[in-house]
């Protein structure tokens, strides 16, 4: 039987963002935006809806003059993300035990 | 969206993400480039003249090579370093340990040996074995064998260098570096500049 996937996760850009997350103590929003490809805009909305579902935080800071803005993963992020990889391992091996 | 694409997306993000976990190659380079030259410039120092601080190379060029990690790092900082994992964090402790441990050595044994004896059995051993626990630990850490290897060979030379005389104990320094700083510090940077899959 396949388990269902988390719809907050199963998105490219909130996917590739939490993906990132795991890697890292924090990264910053100038990081994620690179590393990801995706327009400012674009991941401030995915990051706030990453946030509002507890699996983000973020912190807003000021470096010098220079807004900075830093996510970090939270524990409810962490067990989301590998109960995501794991509803995903079900699809691709359905037959085994999830 | 297809599951095989989530796997992928997993995948790059994991790829790239490696790609900027610690494992500075520069830093490994610059450091084990200074240790070579001071290595050499003290054996050759002390064969073929008759200068009386033979040694003075190392403080000299060591204390180079902080100022420029030091600015190194400032300008990583400047342009705003951006993201920090757990492996970066251990490996900055380890090598701020060793170096400690490093300066403790050189600055007892070493003060006892080169300048009171005039002579040095043990000062560079140390360093190696020191060498080795740093380079050994970080290639574990990153999962580079190059590193791995390069620390086992550390303790090697340095086992050896516990036999020989002081003037090849420090051809033996240089050996250990080439082996366990230079040449994994460029397969570092080579395997950094490679394109992630």
């Amino acid at each position: 039987m396949f388990d269902a996937l988390d719809p907050l996760l199963h998105s490219q850009l909130r996917l590739a963002v939490m993906s990132l997350l795991m890697n890292f103590e924090f990264a910053d929003f100038t990081y994620l935006k690179e590393k990801t490809g995706a327009t400012a805009g674009n991941l401030s909305v995915q990051i706030d809806k990453l946030e509002k579902a507890g699996y983000l935080d973020i912190e807003k800071t000021y470096k010098g003059k220079r807004p900075l803005t830093r996510c970090h993963i939270t524990k409810s992020g962490i067990n989301a993300f590998e109960t995501y990889v794991k509803a995903l391992n079900s699809y691709l091996k359905p037959d085994s035990p999830s | 969206m297809k599951t095989e694409e989530s796997i992928q997306i997993i995948e790059e993000m994991i790829a790239t993400a490696r790609k900027d976990v610690g494992g500075d190659g520069y830093l490994y380079l610059s450091w084990g480039y200074l240790v070579l030259v001071s290595g050499i410039m003290h054996y050759l120092l002390l064969m073929i003249t008759t200068f009386s601080m033979p040694w003075l190379p190392w403080p000299i060029l060591m204390s180079l090579g902080g100022i420029n990690q030091f600015i190194y790092i400032y300008r990583q900082e400047k342009n705003r370093k951006r993201s920090v994992s757990a492996v970066e964090r251990m490996l900055g402790y380890l090598w701020g340990a060793v170096f400690i441990c490093l300066i403790l050595v050189l600055g007892m044994v070493g003060y006892k040996e080169f300048i009171v004896e005039q002579n040095s059995q043990l000062a560079y051993v140390l360093v190696l074995v020191l060498y080795g626990i740093g380079t050994f630990v970080s290639g574990g850490v990153l999962q580079f064998k190059p590193l791995i290897f390069g620390g086992i060979a550390s303790w090697v030379i340095a086992l050896v260098a516990y036999q020989v005389s002081f003037d090849l104990q420090l051809l033996l320094l240089s050996l250990a570096i080439v082996v366990s700083y230079i040449l994994p510090g460029h397969l570092l940077i080579a395997k950094q500049r490679q394109p992630h899959v």
